[in-house]
């Protein structure tokens, strides 16, 4: 008899369970009795274990990026004159000829080798050498950013937050999690942020909206928790510790907790469903509402770009192998300002945006399917040797977004070979932080390659001028003209013949989580032949 | 992959003060050991901060490891004993499901150990390029999976019905290890 069936069923109890205690025993019974099942579902266990482990490339473990730079300062404390001491200040002595604190030479040794960017790089916004010589640094531990708030609070928008409460007695307060996650609180509230996804809510109303990628996101209060499974919820806690909570899209579990945080009892909601909680009774119970008193997403008007109306010419000047201004979209296609260079095909609901001043964006923000760019295969090479990339974004949220992607042709290999991309803390990493970071691989891959961290803190909502400049085997990153990673990446060859603007190489059929689909904006994309100077990235960050 | 000589000589340097050098270890090591734990622990956060603790005790524990002895071995061992702590840590919070998976997890242990071993081997890097290789209709149900949807809305999402899609899974997941295999001959 074919041990598939039997299979199958041990598969569903091991990751869902949902059986029933008898066919459990069953299975397990069988499990202890047949030699040739054990080492089947062995297989099976340890696939999947693999396949999670695999899926999450990057780990941010931050306590082990700890212990190995505590560790390493004491040994550079006590070895002050240590070869590795003497070469990082040969490397980057500061203007002041102060010598380079051991601290941040061992941190960006670490970094460098743990690709995980852990520091807040204080820099100048003006003086791009300065942004890379002066690494005034400290650890981060963000978990969220404000997004915006009512005006008698007044938290700036791009405020980072770390855990900890926070209260209002007036207004209301949106900020966005660093894996995507807006919540607007609605005062009175008072909260703990415990992590990038979690909140306490201890008192108040909130409404929270989960994206792609952060699913698993939860917010408990004194009597329940919720725990978001992909979906937009809001939720009353009251002084009592009574509270409601509904669901307006996808789902979301909501549970009943004791008094020592125990769950009692969880109940599955979906759109337009709502539960009652009574802790006094233990009670959790489904109930008829309408979205009455729940309060919306609040947010801040998106920004426009103003671009200068010689900026189109000043790009033109510095002669761009392809310069792409997405005024609009003509016949599927966004075209190309250098004569005879190749359009942006574009795929899905992307579309165009007013920026207002006559000036348009790329807009990647339905949220309905495939959108981004795309050239078609190109005879010549896109990206070889020396390049530069520059290009405006405006984030929605903040999370891992591709920008830009680059691949050879090879019938054999796929993946990418050159990635321009935002990374955000997410949900299993434990990092927190944002910035840019570039990827090359030669041949192209899914996985693996050289990289570069632009340490920095972006917001969402907020146009950045982003670009990279390969000269030779070093690679620069900037943000808003200023240097914020540079780094040596080897004698890659490259030759890139196509190009993905808002996502990964790939095709229309992936998710947006896989593709890193870009949820934002995008404009004045250009690339050019040869490495541009600090000075010349500086320009193409100028708009008014 | 790094050899015996290699290893021993970045403990050498990270015993010797420099410890950036365990990183390249974190990067040799990371993916067994992470798959280890994921293929035990449910929870995938927790089997994240289970791998995290595990290679700090790996640094912390350095100088006691044995350099004639294999260090993957000696890592999974840690990780080994990581996973029973949790589960000790977690007991009187577990619910069915996770009774039965300690339950499961104590019967197949040998037969774990030695897939694992045999797998250890092929190259786990390998295994999201395997994915992509899956026919159209596994690839979905791995990748729905791998977003953490259960059985059932994998079912909804892909119009089928809840035993077909553990069977697609389980045959995907055969045609996952033939992959990695094949690229590890």
């Amino acid at each position: 008899m074919s041990l598939e069936p039997t299979l199958a069923k041990l598969l569903e109890a091991w990751q869902d369970g949902g059986l029933s205690e008898v066919q459990e025993a069953e299975l397990l019974r069988q499990l202890e009795s047949d030699a040739e099942l054990r080492r089947r579902f062995a297989e099976q266990v340890a696939m999947l274990g693999g396949l999670r482990a695999a899926a999450e490339q990057n780990p941010r473990w931050l306590a082990l990026f700890d212990a190995l730079k505590q560790s390493a300062e004491e040994a550079a404390a006590t070895d002050m004159l240590s070869f590795e001491y003497a070469t990082m200040e040969r490397i980057a002595p500061t203007k002041t000829g102060q010598k380079f604190p051991a601290q941040w030479m061992w941190g960006a040794a670490v970094i460098s080798l743990l690709a995980g960017p852990f520091w807040l790089m204080q820099r100048s916004m003006n003086d791009p050498s300065k942004a890379a010589a002066v690494p005034a640094v400290a650890p981060i531990s963000y978990v969220a950013v404000v997004v915006g708030s009512s005006p008698e609070e007044g938290r700036a928008a791009g405020t980072y937050l770390k855990p900890g409460i926070i209260s209002q007695t007036v207004g209301w307060l949106t900020l966005q999690t660093l894996n995507g996650v807006s919540v607007t609180l609605d005062a009175p509230f008072r909260a703990e942020l415990l992590d990038h996804d979690r909140i306490h809510l201890a008192q108040g109303r909130a409404r929270v909206r989960v994206p792609e990628g952060a699913e698993g996101f939860r917010l408990d209060s004194p009597s329940f928790e919720v725990v978001d499974l992909g979906t937009e919820f809001a939720t009353v806690v009251n002084q009592d510790g009574t509270g409601t909570c509904r669901v307006f899209e996808g789902k979301a579990d909501v549970s009943l907790l004791d008094s020592i945080g125990e769950v009692k009892r969880t109940q599955r909601l979906v759109a337009n469903e709502s539960v009652r909680v009574t802790p006094a009774k233990q009670d959790l119970r489904v109930i008829v509402e309408g979205n009455g008193d729940y309060p919306e997403i609040k947010r801040p008007p998106r920004p426009t770009l103003s671009l200068h109306s010689s900026y189109g010419q000043d790009v033109m000047k510095m002669q761009p192998l392809g310069y792409w201004r997405f005024e609009e979209i003509r016949n599927l296609e966004v075209a190309n300002e250098v004569a005879n260079g190749v359009p942006l095909q574009a795929f899905g609901t992307a579309a165009i945006a007013s920026e207002g001043g006559g000036n348009h964006s790329g807009e990647l923000t339905r949220l309905k399917g495939a959108e981004y760019f795309q050239s078609p295969w190109l005879a010549a090479s896109m990206l070889k040797g020396d390049f530069s990339i520059s290009l405006f974004a405006q984030f929605e949220w903040l999370q891992n977004f591709a920008l830009f992607s680059a691949t050879r042709y090879d019938e054999s290999i796929q993946g990418n070979s050159f990635i321009l991309q935002s990374y955000a803390a997410f949900r299993r990493s434990g990092l927190n932080g944002t910035g840019l970071h570039a990827v090359l691989r030669d041949p192209p891959a899914w996985d693996g390659g050289v990289e570069v961290f632009g340490n920095t803190l972006l917001r969402p909502l907020h146009w950045y001028h982003i670009a990279a400049s390969r000269r030779g085997d070093q690679l620069t990153l900037y943000l808003d003209g200023v240097v914020v990673g540079r780094q040596s990446v080897g004698s890659m060859p490259l030759d890139c013949r196509q190009i993905f603007v808002g996502r990964l190489n790939g095709n229309a059929g992936q998710l947006r989580l896989e593709a890193r689909g870009l949820v934002g904006h995008i404009d004045e994309m250009a690339i050019f032949p040869r490495a541009l100077t600090d000075v010349e990235v500086r320009k193409l960050k100028l708009t008014k | 992959m790094m050899t015996q000589d290699e290893i021993t000589a970045v403990i050498r340097k990270v015993l010797a003060g420099n410890a950036t050098e365990f990183s390249r270890l974190v990067r040799e090591f990371g993916l067994p050991v992470r798959s280890f734990i994921h293929a035990r622990v449910r929870n995938a956060a927790d089997a994240e901060d289970l791998g995290q603790e595990c290679f700090i005790a790996a640094f912390r524990g350095l100088a006691k490891f044995d350099t004639s002895q294999p260090f993957e071995a000696w890592l999974i061992g840690i990780a080994r004993h990581r996973v029973l702590g949790y589960f000790r840590a977690t007991g009187r919070r577990h619910h069915a499901t996770e009774k039965f998976r300690e339950e499961c997890l104590v019967r197949v242990a040998n037969e774990l150990q030695q897939v694992e071993e045999e797998t250890r081997h092929a190259t786990l890097r390998r295994l999201m390029d395997c994915v992509e290789k899956l026919p159209e209709r596994m690839r979905q149900v791995i990748r729905a999976r791998l977003r953490g949807e259960d059985g059932s809305d994998a079912a909804t999402l892909l119009h089928s019905t809840r035993g077909a899609i553990y069977m697609l899974q389980l045959r995907a997941n055969v045609h996952l290890k033939d992959c990695i295999m094949k690229g590890a001959t």
